[in-house]
């Protein structure tokens, strides 16, 4: 795309009220994903901060917490993967502060408590009225008493992530492969087809299970493994735009300038393809998503503690026919935004390429 | 008839779009048509001789019009008036067809493939005239036969890829026909068919309305046709009515400058081997079309061909191995002398641009041999042989890759072959050449999309230039461009020819072209040499009968 296609290409954008709503949850979940560690309540690795005396809070709760210091802990402090915790929290009812010892109502259940006493000198530091600190919980807690919150803003780093590579892989492979069978046809257009053919009738599903069986579990082999998957729909679009530009009179003028035929794709076909690849990107992104919370939720996915949408889907959907669905219920939203932003951004896309609109 | 109304009646009509408000785009025209009239509208693209049709079939997007003035009355069959323009959505699809029909440019994008033509045509009558399927089915095969097609009860159960493109055009014409309008607006319907061809199918157009009646709004850029076909000609130019008249008079005894420049800017015969007037020469009054051109042609031949065969599979086994042929090029012998300007003509299908792809390796041949300066053409690597040929397209608007600029465009072919030092040099070397072309450096760092054709297809010849090859094929370099813009552009030929001394090979399916230019002409047909001579022995002693067909056909006046 030129520079003015482009610019006039972004008006039109902007002038799609769903494209802007897109393009804002998108922009602010990239911040998120960023900087979630400065605004996570709780900022260690993984949000991984587990109190079992308070798991499964409502939106709102709030307690107080006596920091105990951890002793020989290693801390390491990381704007951008999070802060090792250096205490120990203990949610309390209530204490008493006397000369040489701290005197705790250990929190156990809203109306249940255990006494508890500790002394001043801990082996890692003192104690002292700054080692009670308030915490309340926006969106509540899950089982094992991890914010809700903060695992939400972790969790969007992976799905964005998972979107970004899983594109990254499969529009590369896409484009090449798409690129010559389309520009060469004839025996590499059968190749290319058959394997093309081969992907395509495994369900996506299955042949995401078999890679990361092949791979094993974990965050990369699952980027690796979905991005190998929807490389065919981005490869199959590239093979017929090729297909028709390649009769455009401006490929044939490259061949008869002597160009070579790589030039002649990669300089003069693909930037001129490249708006409906857009469209399907955009899609593939929001696919991507989708499959990642699925596969973490059949738990073959990403692997606790790293903090997943669909896994905190998994770990708390029980709660949805209990007392506090919204534990399951906020991730679900979360994936859904972000999902729907992203087809809402693929439309939009695709009404600003149509030269009719 | 009755009434003594015209039957179409335009006054003061005025039109502008909803983009540009302040530039109309048709400004205040008026002309009548009357019943068994042809009368032709003229004029160059972007005169507005499209838009007025298809705003009296109520056809432009609603959204796209910005202000509308005047009227335009016509006399329906009851003899009562009724104002196009200010006709609601049902009253004009009542009149769509039934009192007012149309053709268009293009055949095939007219016709449903999947239905034959004969049900096409048919099923319009059974929708208007409530007729019975069996009376519809002769109605349709006098229709048919009105129209001239051959063997009408049988074509009627082909489809519309099994007939020829004049064939096409009739069977639209047919379906336009089919409920007996008043009034047939036809938008170049000859335009994309060969002169063989258009002359057979004007003759039959000018036959039906002498027989039926009907007043007929013929479009048109062709000044050659408008003097076979129409009674009344009107000359539009950037929306205003520059002159109406009587065909004859008009063309015979034009007062406008504008249209005695567009008549003039034709390649006549008078005009070989000089400067074609163009229209702004002649509305500025210079007298530099005087230039004469010396012919650059040698003895000393520089491309030879010999038995070349060109072969396309048309047909494979299960296997992919080729069962049938469809012999392009049959037996070519040619010998191209340095310096010369070759016309190869011939009609669509006569395999004269499967020569030229042939002749600059774009598609292989089957057999044969071609020379360039006595060496086999296989012996040149490719970047050599690119130097060496060079071509300028048809469609000026799909030969530039729009994403790129004009600089990048014309920059590349030179990086690519190493020519030229650095970008500086490259870029200066560019600019040279678009001052040779007649354009200035300031374009260089637009998009193709920001000019117009003639503009492009001087941007196009640059491009070919900055390689500096021996040969340039033009394939129907000129065939997309408008008379005037046409002439600017064969002068420019003509004159870089002159300084650069290569040698054209100038394809195309014109004859006053490829007349005007060449200095000699090879007539194609059927992927043979049919004759060659020098352009004067061909254009007036034609020997083969063939030849003799194509120049009959020739709309002249």
């Amino acid at each position: 795309m030129s520079t003015t296609a482009n610019t006039s290409l972004f008006k039109k954008l902007l002038r799609n009220k769903g494209a802007v709503f897109a393009l804002v949850v998108i922009s602010l979940s990239l911040v998120i994903a960023i900087t979630a560690y400065w605004w996570a309540p709780d900022a260690s690795p993984n949000a991984n901060r587990i109190i079992v005396e308070i798991g499964g809070k409502k939106p709102g709760f709030s307690v107080d917490f006596l920091l105990v210091p951890i002793p020989n802990k290693t801390i390491e402090k990381s704007a951008f993967f999070g802060t090792t915790d250096a205490y120990q929290y203990v949610p309390i009812h209530s204490y008493q502060l006397l000369r040489d010892s701290i005197v705790v109502n250990k929190y156990v259940d809203d109306d249940t408590g255990i006494v508890q006493k500790y002394a001043l000198q801990q082996k890692g530091g003192t104690l002292s009225k700054a080692s009670i600190v308030h915490k309340t919980f926006y969106l509540g807690t899950d089982k094992f008493g991890r914010d809700i919150l903060s695992r939400l803003l972790i969790g969007t780093r992976v799905s964005l992530s998972v979107g970004l590579m899983t594109v990254l892989v499969s529009l590369s492979l896409g484009l090449f492969l798409g690129a010559i069978a389309g520009y060469f046809g004839g025996r590499t257009d059968a190749i290319v087809m058959w394997f093309i053919n081969v992907i395509w009738s495994i369900p996506t599903l299955l042949l995401v299970f078999a890679l990361t069986l092949l791979l094993g579990k974990g965050f990369w082999q699952v980027l690796l493994a979905i991005g190998l998957t929807l490389w065919v729909n981005i490869a199959r679009l590239v093979r017929t735009q090729m297909q028709s530009a390649r009769e455009l009179e401006y490929v044939n003028a490259a061949k008869v300038l002597g160009y070579s035929s790589m030039r002649t794709i990669w300089k003069h076909i693909i930037p001129n393809i490249m708006g409906p690849v857009w469209v399907v990107v955009a899609a593939n992104f929001a696919t991507a998503i989708v499959i990642e919370a699925g596969l973490s939720f059949l738990g073959i996915g990403v692997q606790p503690p790293q903090p997943s949408w669909g896994l905190m889907i998994k770990e708390n959907y029980n709660y949805i026919i209990t007392n506090n669905p919204f534990l399951a219920l906020i991730p679900g939203f979360a994936i859904m935004l972000l999902v729907l932003s992203f087809n809402l951004l693929g439309n939009g896309l695709r009404d600003s390429l149509d030269k009719k609109g | 008839m009755l009434s003594r109304s015209p039957l179409l009646e335009v006054k003061n009509y005025s039109l502008s779009f909803a983009n540009s408000p302040q530039k109309p785009a048709v400004n205040c025209i008026d002309f009548t048509i009357q019943t068994n009239e042809l009368v032709a509208l003229v004029g160059e693209s972007g005169s507005g001789k499209s838009v007025t049709a298809l705003s009296l079939l109520g056809l432009l997007p609603k959204k796209s019009i910005g202000k509308q003035s005047g009227s335009l009355l016509y006399t329906k069959k009851d003899g009562s008036q009724i104002d196009l323009l200010n006709c609601d959505e049902a009253m004009l699809e009542s009149i769509r067809g039934t009192e007012i029909a149309m053709v268009f440019q293009e055949p095939m994008s007219s016709l449903n493939p999947l239905i034959t033509v004969g049900e096409q045509i048919s099923e319009a009558i059974r929708k208007h005239k409530k007729l019975k399927s069996k009376a519809a089915f002769s109605e349709t095969v006098s229709l048919l036969e009105l129209l001239k097609i051959p063997n009408p009860s049988e074509t009627y159960y082909k489809y519309p890829h099994q007939l020829s493109g004049g064939q096409k055009q009739r069977i639209v014409i047919a379906i336009a026909m089919c409920c007996k309008p008043r009034l047939l607006i036809c938008d170049e319907p000859t335009t994309a068919l060969d002169v063989t061809v258009q002359a057979s199918i004007l003759e039959t157009l000018k036959e039906l309305q002498r027989n039926t009646g009907i007043g007929i709004l013929f479009i048109t850029h062709d000044l050659g046709v408008v003097s076979e076909i129409a009674d009344q000609t009107i000359v539009l130019y950037r929306g205003e009515l520059i002159e109406k008249g009587p065909t004859k008079q008009l063309l015979q005894n034009p007062q406008q400058e504008y249209t005695k420049a567009l008549i003039q800017c034709r390649p006549q015969a008078d005009y070989k081997g000089r400067l074609l007037p163009t229209v702004e020469s002649i509305l500025s009054n210079d007298s530099v079309h005087n230039k004469v051109f010396q012919s650059t042609a040698s003895i000393q031949p520089f491309i030879e061909i010999k038995n070349l065969n060109v072969r396309f599979v048309t047909k494979r086994n299960w296997l992919g191995k080729p069962k049938a042929y469809y012999q392009a090029l049959k037996d070519i012998n040619l010998t191209i002398y340095k310096g010369e300007t070759l016309g190869i003509v011939g009609e669509s299908g006569s395999g004269k641009t499967t020569l030229g792809k042939a002749l600059l390796q774009l598609i292989p041949a089957d057999s044969g041999d071609v020379l360039l300066n006595g060496t086999a053409i296989g012996q040149f690597s490719n970047l050599e042989l690119r130097k060496k040929l060079q071509l300028v397209f048809q469609d000026p608007f799909s030969s530039l890759n729009p994403s790129m600029t004009i600089e990048q465009a014309l920059t590349e072919p030179m990086k690519v072959h190493g020519m030229g030092g650095n970008h500086q040099e490259r870029k200066s070397k560019v600019i040279e050449l678009l001052e040779k072309v007649q354009l200035s450096k300031e374009i260089l760092q637009r998009y193709p999309h920001e000019f117009s054709g003639g503009q492009r297809q001087r941007i196009v010849i640059a491009r070919a230039l900055t390689l500096n090859p021996a040969c340039m094929v033009c394939d129907e370099s000129v065939a997309a461009l408008d008379v005037s813009v046409q002439a600017q552009v064969l002068n420019l030929l003509q004159e870089l020819k002159e300084s650069f001394q290569f040698t054209i090979l100038f394809i195309t399916h014109d004859l006053n072209v490829v007349h005007y230019i060449s200095d000699r002409i090879l007539v194609m047909n059927k992927g043979s040499i049919v004759e060659t001579g020098t352009a004067h022995d061909v254009f007036y002693h034609p020997q083969m009968p063939y030849t003799q067909q194509l120049l009959s056909a020739i709309p002249r006046f």
